[in-house]
C-alpha cells in the first residue's frame, strides 16, 4: 500500500513538472486580466459575488482546456513513454493523471476565488467579501460543471481526436448519448424535465457522476484500450464500450423513472383524487391527485374506455380547466399548471392532444359561462357578454375579464373588479352598482336572488331571517311572500321560483319547497333524510352543480347522490358516491372514496366502474 | 544453465502487420547477447515484447520463467531497459526523473545510482532536454542500472553518439556486469563495440528469425568478427533463400 502510495506521489509530482509552467501561465493570465478589469471596469469588479463566479469559471476553463486536451495522450508518444515501461505501467499512469487533474482543478478554483475576492476588496473593500461568501455556491457549481467535462475531454483524446478536437467531440458524444432520451420523451421532455425537480445536491451528485464515469472512461481507454501499443481505434472501441455499459443502467433507471413518472404514483393504497375535469365527450378524466392532504398534488389524466392513466407532470403540478364555468361542468380545455399557478401546457380534453396557447385565449373569449334559471345561456366573447332578454333580443352588456369572483344571481351575476362591485340584471339589459342595502353588509350580496320577473329577492331585517323584492330601477322594496322561518333559500329554477329547503332539524326532516315569492305559492317534497342538501344544478343562483336541466337537480342523499325531478316532483335512485365529476349525456361520473370512479346511469340504473379497472 | 529468457514460435503483429514471426530465443542467466539485424527486423518490437508491453498473436515469451503479460509488474522490476530514443519527459532532470522511478522498483538503490551516475560522469540538475546524446544514454544506463536489475535490455546503446561516449558508456556496461553476472541483451549495428563484451551473438533477419553463434566459435576464426558475422548470415541466406536482413 505504501509502495502504492509513493507511486502515485511521484507520477503526480511528475505531472506537475510536466504542467507547472502552463498552470502557472494560467495563474498569471488570469490575476493580469482581472487587475486589468479592476482599472478598466471597477463596476464589474466591485460586483465581487459575479466577479467571482467569473474568475473561477474562467479558471476552470483554462485548466480544462490546457490539461484536459493534452495530458492523456502526452505518454503515449514514444519520445515520452518512460510512465507506459515501468512496473506501474498505464494504471499508475491513469491514477496520477486524474489525481494530479482533480489536484489542479481544486487549486484552479481556490485560485480563482482568490483573485476574484482581491479584485472585489480592491475595489469595494471588505464588504464586498459578503457577496461573495453569498455567490459561493453559485461559484463553485458552474466550476464543478466545467471540470467534471475534463476525464471525459481526456478520455475522447485517447480514441484519436486530439487536441481542441476533443471538446467538440465530447460535445458530440453526450448529444448522441441523449438521444434515446430524447426520442422517448418526445414532447413531453420539458416536463419530465421539470418533474425531476432536480435541487442542488442532485446536481452535484449528478456532476459527480458525470466526473466518476469520465474518469473511468478514460482510465480504462488508457489501460485497456491503448495498452500493447494499440491504435486510437482500439481505444476508442473501448471506450465506446464502456460508454455503452454504463449507459445501459442509466437508461434503464432513467426509462423505469419514466415509466413512474407516466404512470399513476404505484402508492395505491395512499392515492386520492382530489379534483377532476371531465372531457365533453367523457372520453377522458383529468384529475388531480395527492396522498394526503399534506402531500403535494400531482395530476394525471384517465382514459375513461380502458381506465388506463397517464401522469401528466410533477410534484405540486394541477391541472385546471380555464373554461368550464362550474366544479362539475364539463370542459374541452385542460390547462396544465405547476405549483406557482403558471401554465405549462394546453391540452384538448378529449383527444389528449396538446394545444397552441392560441387555443386557450380563443377558448376564454367564446366561453358560456352561465345558464340562467330557464335554461338560456349567457355568452361572453371578449369584453361583451350578450344575454337573451324576456323579448327574444339579445343585449349587451360590458364584461372585464379580470373582474373576479363572480357571483351568480339567478337572472343576473355580480362582478367584482378593483375593489367595486357591479351588478349585471340580464332581465333589464343592464349593470347597477351595489343597491345602498348591500354597501354596509356585503355578506347580503350571496343571498341576493334576481328572478325572472325581474325583482330582486334580497335578505332584510336585523338578522337577515326576512326576505323583500327590491326593484332597482325605483329603489322600492315589498314584502316577499310565502318566506317562512328556516327557509333556505338554494336556488331558482325555470318557472320564475325559488328553490328552498325547509329544514326542521331533529323532527321531520327537511323539505324542498318551491316558492313563489311573487305570489306567495309552496309547492312541497319531503326529502328522504334530514341529511339531504341540494348541491348541485346549473350555476344559476349557485356555484357549483352539474347541468341537468332547468328543472332537475341533483340531490345530495349524504352519503350518495339523487336525482331530483322538479317537474315531476320524485327523487331517483340514489348513487353512493362522494363527489360529481360530471355529466355526459344520461351519464354521470362520480368519485367514491377518493379513490374509484363510476359511470353511472341514474335513469337506466347502470354502473360501471371505469377507474381503477 | 537456468534461461531467463525463453522465447519460441513467436509472432507479433503491430498495426496489423506481421513484425516478428517465429522467433526463437534463449538467454541465460549471467550471458550478454548481441542483437544485431537491419534497421526494422524487429529488434525493437521484441524488447518491448520482453517487457510485456506487446501481445503475442502467438508462440510463448518467457522471462524469469514467467508470462510478461500476466506477471508485467514482476517481470518489469528486475529489468532494466535503455531505449534507442530516450523515452524521459525532456522538462525534467536526472535527479526528478530518479524520483520518478524510484518507488517502482522495490530493489532500487540510490547509492547505485550516484555510484554509477558519476562513474558515467552524468549531469544531474538539468532538464534532459538539454543533454547531449551520449549524455542522455549514460544518464539512460545508470538510470537503468540502479535497480540492479537481472536483466539489461539496451536497445540501440551506441547510436549516434560519439567515440569517448561510446567506451564511456561500454566501460560503465562492462562495470555493471562484473559484479552481477546480469544476463545483457544489447540491440546495436556497432559490432566491434558489441564483440568486447558479448557471449553471442543473435542475427536477426526478416520477421525476427534469430540465428545464435556464441563467440567462442567465432573465434576460432581468423576473420574480424564483422565478417564471420556476414558469413554466418550468408549461410542463413542460403539455407532460407529469404533475402539479407543484416
Amino acid at each position: 500500500m505504501y509502495s502504492l502510495i509513493r507511486i502515485l506521489y511521484s507520477a503526480t509530482r511528475r505531472e506537475w513538472i510536466a504542467y507547472r509552467r502552463t498552470f502557472a501561465a494560467i495563474c498569471f493570465m488570469l490575476a493580469a486580466l482581472s487587475a486589468l478589469t479592476v482599472l478598466l471596469s471597477p463596476s464589474t469588479a466591485a460586483q465581487a459575488g459575479l466577479f467571482t463566479i467569473l474568475t473561477t469559471s474562467g479558471m476552470t476553463i483554462l485548466v480544462t482546456v490546457t490539461l484536459a486536451t493534452e495530458m492523456w495522450t502526452r505518454d503515449l508518444s514514444a519520445s515520452s513513454s518512460l510512465a507506459r515501461r515501468l512496473p506501474g505501467g498505464l494504471g499508475a499512469m491513469a491514477c496520477s493523471k486524474l489525481l494530479f487533474y482533480g489536484i489542479v482543478q481544486a487549486a484552479a478554483l481556490l485560485w480563482g476565488a482568490m483573485v476574484g475576492i482581491a479584485a472585489g476588496i480592491a475595489v469595494a473593500g471588505p464588504e464586498s467579501l459578503a457577496s461573495v461568501a453569498a455567490d459561493l455556491p453559485l461559484s463553485v457549481l458552474p466550476a464543478m460543471s466545467i471540470a467534471t467535462l475534463g476525464p471525459w475531454i481526456g478520455a475522447v483524446t485517447l480514441w484519436g481526436a486530439e487536441g481542441i478536437l476533443a471538446i467538440p467531440g465530447v460535445l458530440f458524444l453526450f448529444a448522441v448519448s441523449g438521444v434515446p432520451v430524447f426520442a422517448t420523451l418526445g414532447e413531453d421532455a420539458p416536463q419530465f424535465i421539470q418533474a425531476l425537480h432536480f435541487g442542488s445536491a442532485d446536481t452535484i451528485l449528478f456532476l459527480m457522476s458525470l466526473a466518476i464515469s469520465g474518469a473511468l472512461v478514460a482510465s480504462i481507454t488508457l489501460i485497456r484500450g491503448r495498452r500493447f501499443d494499440r491504435r486510437a481505434a482500439a481505444g476508442a472501441c473501448t471506450g465506446l464500450s464502456v460508454v455503452a455499459l454504463l449507459l445501459i443502467p442509466t437508461y434503464t433507471l432513467a426509462f423505469g423513472a419514466v415509466r413512474n413518472w407516466e404512470a399513476a404514483t404505484p402508492d395505491y393504497a395512499r392515492f386520492q383524487i382530489h379534483g377532476a375535469v371531465l372531457a365533453p365527450d367523457g372520453a377522458r378524466i383529468w384529475v388531480n391527485t395527492r396522498s394526503d392532504k399534506h402531500s403535494p398534488w400531482s395530476c394525471s389524466v384517465i382514459r375513461t374506455s380502458t381506465g388506463e392513466i397517464r401522469r401528466l407532470g410533477g410534484r405540486g403540478e394541477m391541472v385546471r380547466s380555464p373554461t368550464r364555468d362550474y366544479r362539475t361542468a364539463t370542459s374541452p380545455f385542460v390547462l396544465h399548471v405547476d405549483r406557482e399557478g403558471n401554465p405549462l401546457a394546453i391540452f384538448d380534453s378529449s383527444s389528449g392532444r396538446s394545444l397552441p396557447e392560441s387555443a386557450l385565449k380563443v377558448a376564454l373569449d367564446q366561453r358560456q359561462v352561465l345558464r340562467l334559471p330557464d335554461g338560456s345561456r349567457v355568452t361572453i366573447e371578449g369584453d361583451t357578454v350578450r344575454s337573451p332578454l324576456k323579448s327574444g333580443k339579445t343585449v349587451s352588456l360590458p364584461w372585464y375579464r379580470d373582474a373576479t369572483p363572480v357571483v351568480h344571481l339567478g337572472f343576473g351575476v355580480a362582478t367584482f373588479r378593483r375593489g367595486r362591485i357591479t351588478i349585471l340584471d340580464f332581465t333589464r339589459g343592464r349593470t347597477f352598482p351595489l343597491p345602498q342595502q348591500f354597501v354596509d353588509r356585503p355578506s347580503r350580496l350571496f343571498e341576493l336572488r334576481i328572478l325572472r320577473s325581474g325583482s330582486w329577492f334580497i335578505p332584510t331585517g336585523i338578522d337577515d331571517q326576512g326576505r323583500a323584492l327590491f326593484d332597482p330601477d325605483t329603489g322600492t322594496l315589498r314584502d316577499a311572500r310565502g318566506w317562512k322561518p328556516f327557509d333556505l333559500a338554494r336556488g331558482l329554477y325555470g318557472k320564475n321560483g325559488l328553490l328552498v329547503v325547509n329544514e326542521r332539524p331533529g323532527k321531520h326532516g327537511a323539505k324542498v319547497v318551491i316558492l313563489d315569492p311573487e305570489t306567495g305559492q309552496r309547492d312541497a317534497i319531503r326529502l328522504p333524510s334530514s341529511r339531504s342538501m341540494f348541491r348541485f344544478r346549473n350555476p344559476a343562483g349557485f356555484f357549483f352543480g352539474v347541468d341537468l336541466g332547468p328543472n332537475r337537480w341533483l340531490l345530495d342523499v349524504g352519503p350518495g347522490f339523487a336525482v331530483l325531478d322538479l317537474d315531476s316532483m320524485s327523487i331517483g335512485e340514489p348513487l353512493l358516491a362522494d363527489a360529481l365529476i360530471g355529466r355526459v349525456g344520461e351519464s354521470f361520473f362520480a368519485l367514491a372514496g377518493r379513490k374509484t370512479i363510476y359511470q353511472w346511469k341514474p335513469l337506466t340504473g347502470e354502473l360501471r366502474a371505469v377507474f381503477p379497472r | 544453465m537456468r534461461e531467463i529468457i525463453t522465447v519460441r514460435k513467436l509472432m507479433i503483429k503491430r498495426s496489423r502487420q506481421v513484425v516478428l514471426d517465429g522467433v526463437d530465443l534463449d538467454v541465460a542467466h549471467g550471458e550478454v547477447c548481441v542483437l544485431v539485424g537491419r534497421n526494422g527486423a524487429g529488434k525493437t518490437t521484441l524488447f518491448h515484447a520482453l517487457l510485456g508491453g506487446l501481445n503475442p498473436k502467438r508462440g510463448l515469451i518467457r522471462v524469469f520463467g514467467k508470462d510478461p503479460v500476466r506477471h508485467q509488474r514482476y517481470v518489469r522490476e528486475q529489468i532494466g531497459f535503455v531505449p534507442s530514443i530516450p523515452d524521459v519527459p525532456s522538462e525534467m532532470t536526472f535527479n526528478e526523473i530518479a524520483a520518478f522511478m524510484e518507488p517502482h522498483f522495490p530493489s532500487w538503490s540510490a547509492t547505485r545510482l550516484d555510484e554509477m551516475s558519476a562513474w558515467l560522469c552524468v549531469s544531474r540538475g538539468v532538464p534532459f532536454g538539454t543533454l547531449s546524446k551520449g549524455q542522455q544514454m549514460k544518464a539512460m544506463l545508470a538510470l537503468a542500472l540502479a535497480h540492479d536489475p537481472k536483466l539489461l535490455l539496451l536497445d540501440e546503446p551506441f547510436g549516434g553518439i560519439d567515440p569517448i561516449a561510446r567506451k564511456e558508456i561500454l566501460e560503465g556496461l562492462i562495470h555493471s556486469i562484473q559484479p552481477m553476472k546480469r544476463a545483457i541483451l544489447i540491440a546495436t549495428h556497432d559490432l566491434d563495440a558489441a564483440a568486447r563484451v558479448a557471449d553471442a551473438f543473435l542475427v536477426m533477419k526478416g520477421h525476427g528469425r534469430i540465428h545464435k553463434r556464441m563467440v567462442e566459435d567465432i573465434a576460432e576464426d581468423t576473420r574480424p568478427v564483422t565478417e564471420t558475422l556476414l558469413g554466418a548470415l550468408k549461410r542463413i541466406q542460403t539455407k532460407e533463400s529469404t533475402p539479407c536482413t543484416l
